[in-house]
């Protein structure tokens, strides 16, 4: 990289708001919505930040991504007429979202993938979606520029769930998060931050608030104690009656 | 001469020869099998009012009958009373089979009683109808004085006195029942003239009512002018439609938006006369081999700006292709709204769109089917607990209700269900379970399961059940 030769240069960067000086982190401080995980609101200096893109990544869908998010959506439930849920890679359950979230769930499927970004545009310039939570193939810069801008000017929390992408180019969004499970919750590694510095991986804990997805111990099928006390029929000794 | 009546007793018969130009002798029949309605060539071969259906066939074997329709005659009657309203603004529909203009206002913008009665004719001679008519000075006076005429086909004015043409009338022509004619003939009121000497009477009036029915009282008091029962005035259905032909013949969808434009912009200015939105639109494309294709267009709110309407229209167009080259269109808007002002948020002014006018815009582009919203159903099986449904607009104020009680919330179900359980195919750790599931035994559909959540080796969170014949299968994931 090339470093800017004169002041004129660094003026000129600073006018495109290309420049972040660290300085300025503590002089304006960035207005946040609360995550409902201590271990990332401690990262990420309070949480989800309040508009704009944020894309997840993930090398499979089904990892804990919605988990993630669930509590920030649950929580902007209200404040907007809907929530916007597009190109969802399955039926979402409506039985595993709080009612508030269910009551204002629109779910949107175009069919081709160019519809998918004029349709999210139209969501975001809008305004009346508090947080938008897409699935997407994939952003190119011009794409996620424009997406981080209308997200910005409405005020809307835009969740990117990209799945088996590796990450090369540098995207212009508010958050890149790369997530990994882990035993007891999400790796979560913090790929790119706007205007802040670098944060080392951290680990999310889900145990707190899923206690059946993340027992002590494994539930053991096969192995039965060898005993002469009648059991309550376990899966196992269940046999259809013939 | 306040109100003019037309009694239109041959309706059904007169809208049938408009159709079929045959010379044959026709006749409607009642409920009773007595001939009620007769055309020329029927009365010519003797056929009289009141007749059996058996009496006249065997006068006249070829003869031809209907039933009697009277939806049918109600709904001609709406149709004439919607064509009469160009001349005459306050029109009475007063089945079965008259209608009662109030004159008087109408004369201001007619001039004189001759020429409105000229307009009026000249509407129902292209109609085709035969009528009897009345002039009086009460709206009941004309109508059972029209009901008690002969047809004619033609409207002129005569002066007579409205009293004493009612004075002669047979008491039959009250339209009460057989009965109670038969019981005001024994008592030798036979005459109009002399149920109102029976009123003069100061002794007898007392007594009247008690003794023959108070409607009949009322009916005689309305006639003298005494009072005026209320009249409800007819008020014409709203509908907006205009249909245009094309210059030149249209192949690509994109380029109709432009003659389309006017026929929005015309219906912009109607609407804003009438103070009214729509919702609905349909337009008509008629095609160069006479086929007509529709198109509905739907806006989640009532909405009346061409502009608006016509961006819906352009993201609708983007998808259609035309069959054949169109060379006509029609616009159609056949529920015409009254003016509300939307509920807005005071403080969010940075709304942009209105949440309907969003919908509006995704469901042109999308399709309705794409855009939907979550609902719950109380049902044990998974597959039924979640649905998809229309979306509704869930006002910020209302707080939640959910029918299905909390206990739905501590379930363990997965965020993301698959259209249909796969077959599991890897090897897996359970980590929860089993959550036996066994419901819908009535029905066909019935399952017995036993669910688990467990993790595969590429670490995703399955929710995985085992049937009664021990398959597994994967239903759902834990995103």
């Amino acid at each position: 990289m090339r470093y800017p030769q004169s002041n004129e240069q660094l003026q000129q960067l600073q006018e495109k708001n290309l420049l972040w000086r660290a300085g300025e982190n503590k002089a304006k401080s960035v207005r946040v919505h609360a995550s409902g995980y201590e271990e990332l609101d401690q990262a990420l200096q309070g949480g989800w930040p309040e508009s704009g893109a944020v894309e997840l990544q993930v090398a499979r869908y089904g990892l804990g991504e919605l988990r993630l998010i669930l509590p920030v959506i649950q929580a902007l439930a209200t404040r907007r007429a809907f929530q916007v849920w597009l190109g969802v890679p399955a039926q979402l359950n409506a039985q595993s979202l709080p009612p508030e979230v269910v009551a204002r769930s629109v779910l949107l499927s175009p069919a081709e993938e160019k519809q998918g970004y004029w349709v999210l545009e139209q969501v975001l310039t809008s305004a009346c979606c508090s947080v938008v939570t897409a699935w997407l193939p994939g952003l190119n810069t011009a794409q996620a520029k424009r997406l981080q801008i209308l997200a910005k000017d409405s005020s809307t929390l835009l969740f990117l769930i990209v799945a088996g992408v590796k990450a090369e180019q540098s995207l212009p969004l508010s958050l890149r998060l790369s997530l990994h499970a882990s035993s007891n919750g999400l790796e979560v590694h913090v790929l790119k931050r706007q205007n802040a510095w670098p944060v080392a991986p951290f680990e999310v804990d889900f145990r707190a608030r899923w206690p059946q997805l993340f027992p002590q111990k494994s539930v053991q099928l096969t192995a039965l104690p060898p005993d002469n006390v009648v059991h309550f029929p376990t899966p196992t000794t269940l046999k259809p009656a013939q | 001469m306040n109100y003019l009546a037309l009694c239109f007793s041959q309706l059904q018969l007169d809208s049938i020869c408009q159709q079929q130009e045959s010379k044959r002798c026709l006749v409607i029949v009642d409920a009773q099998q007595q001939l009620c309605q007769l055309n020329s060539i029927a009365y010519e071969s003797g056929l009289r009012l009141g007749m059996k259906l058996g009496t006249a066939s065997a006068l006249v074997p070829e003869i031809h009958w209907l039933e009697h329709d009277s939806v049918f005659e109600a709904r001609r009657l709406q149709e004439l009373a919607e064509d009469c309203y160009r001349v005459s603004a306050d029109i009475v529909i007063m089945e079965p089979d008259v209608l009662l203009f109030e004159v008087r206002s109408m004369l201001k913008l007619h001039g004189n009683l001759e020429n409105y009665l000229q307009q009026l004719n000249a509407i129902l001679l292209s109609q085709g109808v035969h009528f009897a008519y009345a002039l009086a000075e009460f709206p009941l006076a004309a109508k059972i004085l029209a009901c008690s005429r002969k047809v004619s086909a033609n409207l002129s004015f005569r002066q007579e006195n409205t009293q004493q043409a009612l004075a002669a009338l047979d008491i039959s022509a009250l339209r009460l029942s057989p009965k109670r004619d038969e019981k005001l003939r024994r008592l030798g009121l036979n005459s109009l003239a002399d149920l109102n000497a029976l009123l003069a009477h100061p002794e007898a009036a007392k007594q009247f009512g008690a003794r023959l029915g108070v409607d009949l009282l009322a009916c005689l008091q309305q006639l003298r002018g005494d009072f005026i029962a209320p009249l409800a005035f007819f008020k014409p259905k709203q509908v907006f439609r205009q249909s245009m032909l094309l210059e030149h013949e249209i192949q690509n969808a994109q380029s109709l938006s432009f003659p389309l434009k006017n026929l929005l912009q015309s219906l912009q200015a109607y609407l804003q006369a009438g103070l009214c939105r729509v919702q609905c639109l349909h337009f008509f494309l008629q095609e160069r081999d006479g086929q007509e294709q529709c198109l509905e267009l739907l806006s989640a709110e009532p909405e009346r700006d061409s502009q608006r309407w016509l961006d819906l229209l352009r993201l609708k167009l983007e998808s259609l292709q035309l069959q054949a080259p169109v060379i006509g269109l029609r616009l159609e808007a056949n529920q015409l709204l009254e003016e509300q002002a939307p509920a807005r948020d005071l403080f969010d002014v940075s709304s942009a769109m209105s949440p309907e006018h969003l919908l509006g815009r995704l469901q042109a582009k999308l399709g309705t089917e794409q855009v939907q919203a979550l609902r719950r159903i109380p049902d044990h099986r998974p597959e039924y607990a979640s649905a998809m449904q229309a979306v509704r607009i869930v006002s910020q104020a209302k707080p939640e209700s959910d029918a299905n009680g909390p206990h739905q919330q501590a379930l363990l179900r997965p965020s993301l269900l698959l259209e249909q359980a796969v077959p599991l195919s890897e090897s897996i750790r359970i980590v929860h379970g089993p959550e036996r599931i066994q419901a819908a035994w009535w029905t066909e559909q019935a399952i017995c399961r036993d669910y688990f959540v467990a993790r595969n080796t590429s670490q995703q969170l399955l929710w995985v059940y085992r049937d009664a014949d021990q398959n597994w299968f994967v239903q759902g994931l834990f995103a």
